[in-house]
């Protein structure tokens, strides 16, 4: 029942997508500005990873700049046609109806994502690659660009209007992806351990980097996805703080 | 957004609360779940089996320092990268020795105590590869009782040895003594200069050995007798050997002593010595043919399928007799562990005739496509002569033996009449007491430098070498097996597929468009520079040329210049088909790709979008 409610609200917000027609300029200026970085931010030419680490590298922070823009229309667009009191009020979950919202997202960030197969592929016949630790970084970084999207569909569902919602997700998936805690307590406080600690596991760069590093951590694939749940619990909660 | 508290007090205490507890769990993850998923496909974050095995018996505590530059990743990358692998490998080291290891990092900034903490550990400053900036990174081991030993620098070049340099410098760090190693060579004149631990010819074979744990002492060629603590002896290139190192060797075999010889035919990197062209004598045939071996002195073993290129005459070939050894030719034996490919230069073969008591093995050969040659036509060999004289007989040749057992003496009585000399030396005995060991090797070349490391002739740490063959892997292997030394060997990772950038990949593309005519100049070039060499040579011989002959030198030399210049030109178009190259391949991944998958989905969409129009149409009908 719940996974079906959750499909049905997937559907009707994955074609939301696509009529509003701002998800084909969101593929092209994430795919561009992928291979930009890729190329022209690294060595890539004359230092080919084989694990295309110079393409992986940059993901959270692009993803940062993108992911707020799938994301911020998802409860805005609700206010503004008035329609949120009537998906409120339908039988179906809040839970079901902040999960369909959120993989509907992630889903856009999955095809952004596999926009890039073909620069892996075209890389693949020129240069031996481990394909298959790149397509495990794919996946992790699925799971990265999954846990922003879930971030950033939380602090939107606070927001009542687009514009609030971009810039608010925007600077908190920026904060989140960009901020190097660890470094920070490296250069402030090193002989505190607690604080290295902690700095550690919340570092989301970190994080991300033990994952693509091709020694995968559990605890770093654990991390994304406590981060995706406690989100989307927040996204509950913020749905039912509007309604009450 | 407005928050209004105290009606919604409950689910804010609710946010808080959920916000907390994924907090912790993240926390508590990060300290308790140690375990990791290795993705690569060389399995580059997991320690060999011989490594976990020596981790797990270890008994001793060892503190390993693993110093980087501050700012690493900002002076060089790719050298970062490599940095965090060696942190990841370090903290398995840790994870799996039942707490006897213990890393550390330290973060060296120049002009400050990391520094001089390094620079005392023994870890060097380096050129960064990429840009030449200097760097830090190296590690160094300490005991409990304060010894340390360092890698002073690693190099990105020797990844795949690694795991093999850790774990060596870890059993050498923890073992109770280090084998004492005797070289009797002529390239060892330092026994006769009265200072034992030094040797007179730079053999970095030798820098190696005493890094990875031996101490290596020089014997002297007059010496009737193997001092006593020495494990092995080593015979490195046996050259016109005395009578009395001879009786030294046979006593030492009789005595249980363990002896490697590195023989050669054609000694390639002894090229400047005038004995090579004379041809060759060991001196040491009565004491091989007493163990049932002839090593032919003036025949070298070639192989047609499993060697390296030259270019003999203009003819670029497969040179047979710069051997190229492997699996196929090489047997299952501890002393092989780890030797995938070895290469030896204008090698000398063995035959053999099995002994009672002594156990005979074949530790590698040449492959099934293989002949032979003698030594002397070798020298100055034409592309012609190579096909005249070399002669197929498809056979193996045996290029390195291994015989173990009871030897028989070839003396019947001491050579020593000195009381002295006597007195120092281990009574003689014609019958053996142990069983001894005598490993053979039919070429000394392989020794060299220029053929196991590919960073030869640079000035470098031994730790820095990067692998070309495993050459060197075999002769430790060796060592380590003659003197038991009980250090653990790790095999070295599998061959990493081969390095290639999107640079070279580009530039060979653009090269391949012009190489054809790139060759017919280059052709053309040899023959005009013959041509001048031959018109300068008639021209010295003449007393007085005529003027149509130097006028043709001078027609000549243009043609040179003017082919320079084509040669030139075409270098010239090259790099600009290369520039073009990476253009095309950025405007094409950076516009192309983004378009060509903006309008797949656009095209899909649109697809089930009509599908559905056409359905809810059917529907109002």
């Amino acid at each position: 029942m719940f996974l079906r409610d959750v499909l049905t609200c997937w559907g009707k917000e994955f074609r939301l997508y696509f009529q509003s027609r701002i998800v084909y300029l969101l593929l092209f200026v994430y795919a561009a500005m992928a291979a930009v970085f890729t190329l022209y931010a690294s060595d890539f030419y004359n230092n080919t990873a084989v694990n295309l680490y110079q393409f992986f590298r940059f993901q959270p922070g692009i993803a940062a700049m993108i992911v707020p823009a799938l994301t911020m229309r998802l409860w805005a667009d609700e206010y503004r046609h008035n329609t949120l009191e009537v998906l409120l009020a339908q039988p179906i979950s809040y839970a079901a109806i902040a999960t369909g919202k959120f993989l509907a997202a992630w889903s856009i960030a999955g095809i952004m994502l596999v926009s890039s197969a073909g620069f892996w592929l075209i890389v693949g016949v020129m240069v031996p690659l481990d394909n298959g630790w790149i397509a495990a970084n794919y996946l992790f970084t699925f799971l990265m660009a999954g846990s922003l999207c879930a971030v950033s569909a939380a602090v939107s569902a606070f927001c009542y209007n687009v514009l609030a919602a971009f810039l608010s997700s925007l600077a908190v998936c920026i904060v989140l992806a960009a901020a190097r805690f660890s470094s920070w307590a490296e250069k402030f406080m090193p002989d505190n351990l607690l604080i290295m600690q902690l700095s550690k596991a919340f570092d989301f760069g970190q994080q991300y980097n033990d994952l693509i590093s091709g020694q995968a951590r559990f605890a770093a694939v654990a991390y994304f996805v406590l981060v995706i749940g406690a989100a989307l619990w927040v996204n509950i909660i913020a749905v039912e703080y509007k309604r009450s | 957004m407005s928050l209004r508290l105290g009606k919604n007090i409950k689910l804010v205490y609710m946010g808080v609360g959920i916000a907390v507890l994924t907090a912790a769990l993240i926390f508590c993850l990060n300290l308790v779940v140690g375990g990791y998923w290795d993705v690569t496909a060389d399995d580059r974050f997991g320690l060999d089996k011989d490594t976990v095995k020596w981790l797990e018996d270890n008994k001793y505590g060892v503190n390993i320092r693993f110093y980087v530059s501050k700012d690493l990743a900002q002076k060089d990358v790719a050298l970062a990268g490599y940095a965090d692998y060696v942190r990841r490998l370090l903290a398995e080291y840790q994870r799996r020795s039942n707490g006897q290891i213990k890393v550390s990092a330290v973060e060296v900034v120049p002009f400050t105590s990391s520094q001089t903490e390094a620079e005392r550990a023994g870890v060097k400053e380096f050129a960064a590869p990429d840009n030449k900036k200097y760097v830090y990174l190296g590690l160094s081991f300490t005991d409990e009782n304060g010894r340390t030993l360092a890698i002073p620098q690693l190099a990105p070049e020797r990844r795949d040895e690694l795991e093999s340099d850790i774990t060596r410098l870890l059993s050498v760090l923890t073992a109770n003594r280090r084998p004492r190693l005797g070289i009797l060579s002529p390239y060892f004149r330092a026994a006769e200069q009265k200072n034992p631990l030094r040797y007179a010819e730079n053999l970095p074979f030798v820098d190696q050995l005493e890094t990875l744990g031996y101490d290596v002492v020089s014997l002297s060629k007059t010496s009737p007798f193997v001092p006593e603590g020495i494990d092995a002896v080593l015979v490195f290139y046996p050259l016109n050997l005395e009578e009395e190192a001879l009786y030294a060797l046979d006593q030492y075999l009789m005595w249980g002593g363990k002896v490697m010889v590195m023989m050669d035919v054609l000694a390639e990197e002894r090229f400047k010595e005038k004995e090579m062209f004379i041809g060759y004598n060991s001196g040491l045939q009565r004491l091989l043919k007493n163990a049932g071996v002839l090593y032919r002195e003036d025949v070298l073993a070639g192989d047609n399928s499993n060697s390296r290129e030259l270019m003999l005459s203009g003819h670029f070939i497969k040179y047979p007799f710069w051997l190229i050894v492997t699996n196929d030719g090489i047997a299952e034996h501890p002393v092989m562990k780890g030797t995938k490919k070895l290469f030896l230069n204008h090698s000398g073969f063995f035959e053999y005739t099995p002994q009672q008591n002594l156990r005979t093995t074949v530790l590698f050969s040449t492959g099934e496509n293989s002949g032979a040659l003698p030594a002397v036509k070798a020298i100055n060999l034409t592309y012609d002569g190579l096909l005249k004289d070399y002669l197929l007989t498809d056979k193996r040749y045996p290029l390195a033996l291994l015989i173990e057992g009871k030897f028989k003496s070839l003396f019947d009585r001491p050579i020593v009449s000195s009381a002295q000399i006597l007195a120092e030396m281990p009574p003689f005995l014609s019958l053996p007491l142990k069983e001894g060991t005598l490993l053979l090797v039919g070429d000394s070349d392989m020794a060299a430098a220029a053929l196991w490391d590919a960073k030869a002739g640079q000035k470098h740490d031994a730790f820095a070498a990067a692998t070309l063959s495993d050459n060197m892997r075999f002769i430790e292997s060796a060592l380590d097996y003659l003197t038991q030394s009980g250090y653990a060997t790790v095999a070295r990772k599998p061959d990493e597929k081969p390095r290639l950038n999107m640079s070279d990949v580009f530039y060979r593309l653009a090269a391949g468009v012009y190489q054809p005519q790139k060759k017919a100049i280059a052709d053309e070039l040899a023959e005009i520079r013959q041509q001048i060499t031959e018109a300068k040579e008639r021209l010295a011989a003449l007393a007085l040329p005529s003027a149509k002959q130097i006028k043709n030198l001078e027609e000549l030399q243009r043609t040179e210049a003017d082919k320079e210049n084509e040669l030139r030109r075409i270098a010239y178009l090259t790099e600009e088909r290369y520039q073009n190259y990476l253009s095309w391949f950025a405007v094409a991944v950076i516009g192309g790709l983004p378009l060509l998958w903006v309008l797949l989905v656009w095209g899909i969409y649109r697809i089930y979008e009509r599908r559905v129009r056409r359905r809810a149409e059917e529907y109002v009908k």
